[in-house]
């Protein structure tokens, strides 16, 4: 029977969702700004979206990846908007692989990046909206923010690219051909 | 009808041509067959070829015939073939799925669509007969290499497969797990199980009744009879000392007030059972791990150059030149073609790291570490593991040229015959080292392996 | 100083009554708690306080304490401002709001096992290929945790890469292309793992259309009597207080 994502890709895409949890908790870069662990987060989504290139791969890390980290206490704000800032960035990086599709090209993968993590934005803005504080106040207060996930997104995206290249160079696609 | 046969059997993986010449093969119940052959000659492919694992989860090029009972493997679904045929990998950490021991067998007898009430039967007696019943709620992950292999063995077995097909699977167990393997498979074949076993470490398995053997490939790696000295100074004499080592992680303790002396020159091999802490050894010895206690070279912080289990850990560059050279701002180039040539690398120069078989990896790897010359020696954690006699014999002798040039070499292992040929060996247990001294005296000793728990291999004993 | 941190431990209170109740109840309990983010002032006091309730019974409070203090400034922030900037008011809704809103999966996340959560998304039609995939990511966390030090370990060992340390902006090329000692084996040992895991899954059978799980879920009288007397309290709350 024909799938959609074959058992390995599920799989990998499980464990790719499992690694961004381990990044997101066990590597911290000596940056002083918050929003930095977005580099290995959407380095990890645009790896992942490069070694299963369908539509669908990029969400399917994120909504994984969000369950996986409201379920281990990830995030200040609680298990539901963990689970919907993880899931969005998923979803956002979908989206924008249908307009932009050469992962290994820098300036896609950044823009990629930049799209999938402003979801997280979207996510704070939304939660905000739904508590009833004033829309304007909040798009103030996440401003700074919201540039933070665009720069970090965007560096992240540049770092999996790099990573895509690397992996390429490394023979790293001939192993994966063999499989199914 | 013949539980399996196999007919002008002939595979190709995709990108680079490697693969199994046609094979001809025929497999009764209650048999057991060997694959033997050298690393690379292709008998894990050949499992994968005869269980339906190839053409369903590899591409590449099939020809011939594989029949499982009367259902030809290419067009019948993996599933169903798993119901004939199972299959054991070679690492059992790498197999575990599920969360719990029961939850582990459980897996297989799900995909069966049993009846609840047969699948607790089988389920219970699975546990009993694998001795599994006190590890029932374990996390197969917390269990030992040699209890994973053995619910490996138990969750493929509970399906009751008429043929059960094992890739390797000696080759991450210390002796007494070896054994309790063999015994294992022992029984399965006296019950009507047909075995096939693709295995390089044979020793093990000439007690199977009626085994007969499939050698693969006669590509047998010779390495150059003359292997000329490493081109480096030999260094001043240089003495390890290691005073009261102790190891806390996690809140256990992993290594007890370890006390010992190495003199550059000599090759010691470290033995004991899987979990005792030996990896943690080499860890603390190369200034990776925490430690309390006092490790110094003629009053100095070691330089020692530690070589990895696993060399995927390492392997990043886009060529074996690159890899081996990676950071050097100015290289060796004379030791770098010495070590390309003892190490069977040379032409591989140009090839992606990840390309290479395991073995090649590891030399890989051994090189990497070389290159950075290393000031007092080397350590090396499981050095060969998935190699066969012949890629053995070539790391014996180049750590032999390593320690001719008064470098201290410090293996660990748990195959036996490659440390019977170190100058001394030392029996690690769980609460600190057991015996310590030249090979052949030590392996003449039964007393220490006893209290270790580890049987010694039959060529020793016999 | 790039570190790699101890993992946190599981996060399920197993003393917690609500551990014997049937994991869809403890799903519904918490929808209902997102819900209540809607009502106005007076209900949503007289919600919290049966939540509040409900944390005590479940002995759930010293996760949700933890919780709230982990975001003490930023609460406090929000009403000051609020208060300063509208109304005492909407200060105080919007602070309980937030409150709510962040603790209201508590009841599900902390009592809920991965093969509980399993056994939930096929209930709720997730096909049994994709919970088995969470399932395997569960479990991967703290192997992968491990295998990320290891990797640190293998390259600082080899000298071919170092902790970072922050060298301003123009620096961050270089870094993010040493980062590649660190991501590229992270990539292929992870594949590697997946592709074991998938032969290990196919050689028991996995995709087989008739299987039949051996765990079900089973309501039993009580966990009815406590999904009834949650709905009852949202109905009272909503429609009659």
């Amino acid at each position: 029977m024909s799938r959609y994502f074959s058992t390995f890709q599920l799989v990998l895409l499980a464990l790719f969702a499992a690694l961004v949890v381990v990044a997101k908790i066990a590597l911290k870069l000596p940056l002083q700004l918050s929003g930095h662990s977005g580099i290995f987060w959407m380095a990890l989504i645009v790896v992942a979206a490069g070694i299963v290139p369908k539509p669908g791969a990029a969400s399917l890390v994120g909504l994984t990846s969000g369950i996986l980290a409201a379920f281990l206490g990830l995030g200040d704000f609680g298990a539901l908007n963990t689970f919907l800032s993880y899931t969005v960035i998923g979803i956002g990086t979908d989206l924008a692989l249908l307009l932009l599709r050469d992962l290994e090209n820098l300036t896609v993968a950044a823009l990629v990046g930049a799209i999938g993590h402003f979801g997280k934005f979207l996510v704070k803005w939304g939660l905000g909206a739904l508590t009833g504080a004033p829309v304007g106040f909040v798009a103030l207060g996440l401003t700074k923010a919201m540039i933070g996930y665009i720069v970090f997104g965007a560096i992240g995206g540049v770092l999996g690219a790099l990573t895509l290249r690397a992996l390429r160079r490394a023979g790293f696609f001939v192993y994966l051909a063999e499989k199914r | 009808m013949p539980l399996l046969t196999a007919t002008n059997l002939s595979y190709q993986y995709p990108q680079n041509g490697r693969g199994i010449a046609p094979i001809d093969l025929t497999i009764e119940s209650g048999e057991a067959l060997l694959i033997s052959g050298p690393s690379g000659c292709g008998k894990s492919t050949l499992v994968r070829c005869l269980t339906g694992f190839i053409p369903h989860l590899y591409h590449g090029e099939m020809d011939g015939m594989v029949t499982l009972g009367d259902l030809s493997t290419a067009a019948t679904p993996l599933w169903q073939l798993s119901e004939k045929a199972g299959l054991l990998f070679q690492n059992p950490a790498a197999q575990m799925l599920t969360e719990t021991v029961e939850d582990e067998i459980l897996f297989g007898l799900e995909n069966l669509g049993l009846e609840r009430s047969v699948m607790r039967a089988r389920l219970e007696e699975t546990l009993r007969q694998f001795d599994l019943v006190e590890l029932r709620d374990r996390n197969p992950h917390t269990l030992s290499g040699g209890e994973q292999q053995k619910l490996a063995l138990a969750a493929v077995m509970a399906r009751q497969p008429k043929l059960l097909v094992l890739d390797e699977p000696f080759s991450m167990l210390d002796t007494t797990a070896a054994a309790s393997l063999l015994a294992d498979l022992k029984r399965l074949v006296a019950a009507g199980t047909a075995v096939i076993i693709a295995e390089h470490r044979a020793e093990y398995l000439h007690a199977l009744p009626g085994l007969r053997t499939l050698t693969l490939g006669n590509g047998h790696l010779s390495p150059p009879d003359e292997l000329p000295h490493l081109p480096a100074a030999a260094a001043a004499p240089a003495e390890l000392i290691v005073e009261g080592l102790r190891v806390v992680r996690n809140g256990r303790t992993i290594l007890h007030n370890l006390n010992f002396q190495a003199d550059s020159g000599e090759i010691v091999a470290i033995v004991g059972p899987n979990g005792v802490g030996k990896t943690t050894l080499l860890r603390a010895l190369s200034g990776l791990q925490d430690y309390d206690g006092r490790i110094h070279i003629n009053g100095d912080t070691p330089d020692l150059g530690l070589v990895f289990q696993n060399p995927d850990l390492q392997l990043f560059n886009a060529s074996v030149r690159a890899e081996i050279l990676y950071r050097l701002p100015q290289p060796d180039m004379t030791r770098y073609h010495w070590l390309m040539d003892a190490l069977g690398l040379t032409d591989y120069e140009d090839t992606p790291p990840l390309l290479l078989s395991e073995g090649e990896k590891k030399r890989l790897a051994l090189a990497t570490v070389l290159m950075r010359q290393p000031r007092h020696g080397l350590l090396l954690d499981e050095p060969s593991l998935g190699q066969d006699a012949a890629h053995k014999q070539m790391l014996m002798r180049l750590l032999r040229r390593v320690a001719n040039a008064r470098q201290l070499v410090i293996i660990t292992t748990h195959d036996i015959a490659l440390a019977a040929q170190a100058d001394r060996m030392i029996l690690l247990g769980a609460h600190g080292f057991v015996a310590d001294g030249p090979p052949a005296a030590i392996l003449a000793d039964p007393i220490p392996w006893q209290r270790l728990g580890l049987l010694l291999p039959d060529w020793v004993v016999g | 100083m790039l570190k790699l941190a101890r993992f946190p431990r599981s996060q399920i209170i197993a003393r917690s009554p609500l551990r014997q109740v049937d994991p869809r109840v403890r799903l519904a309990i918490s929808l209902g708690a997102s819900l209540a983010v809607m009502l106005p002032l007076q209900r949503l006091l007289l919600f919290l306080a049966f939540y509040v309730m409900l944390l005590l019974w479940a002995r759930l409070t010293r996760p949700a304490l933890q919780q709230i203090w982990r975001l003490k400034w930023v609460l406090l922030i929000l009403f000051i401002i609020d208060w300063f900037v509208v109304s005492l008011d909407l200060a105080i809704i919007v602070t309980l709001r937030v409150l709510l809103l962040t603790g209201s999966f508590a009841f599900l996340v902390h009592t809920t096992t991965p093969g509980e959560l399993r056994l939930v998304l096929e209930w709720l039609c997730v096909p049994h290929r994709y919970a088995f995939s969470l399932s395997l990511a569960f479990q991967s966390v703290t192997l992968l945790t491990e295998e990320w030090r290891a990797i640190q370990e293998a390259q600082r060992a080899r000298g071919a890469w170092q902790p970072p340390r922050w060298a301003g902006w123009r620096g961050l090329p270089a870094q993010l292309r040493e980062m590649l000692a660190l991501t590229v084996p992270a990539i292929v040992l992870t594949t590697r793992r997946a592709w074991a895991l998938t032969e290990s899954a196919h050689a028991r059978g996995f995709d087989a259309p008739h299987r039949r799980s051996f765990r079900q879920l089973m309501m039993a009288w009580t966990d009815w009597l406590l999904l009834a007397f949650v709905a009852c309290v949202i109905v009272f709350v909503v429609f009659y207080f």
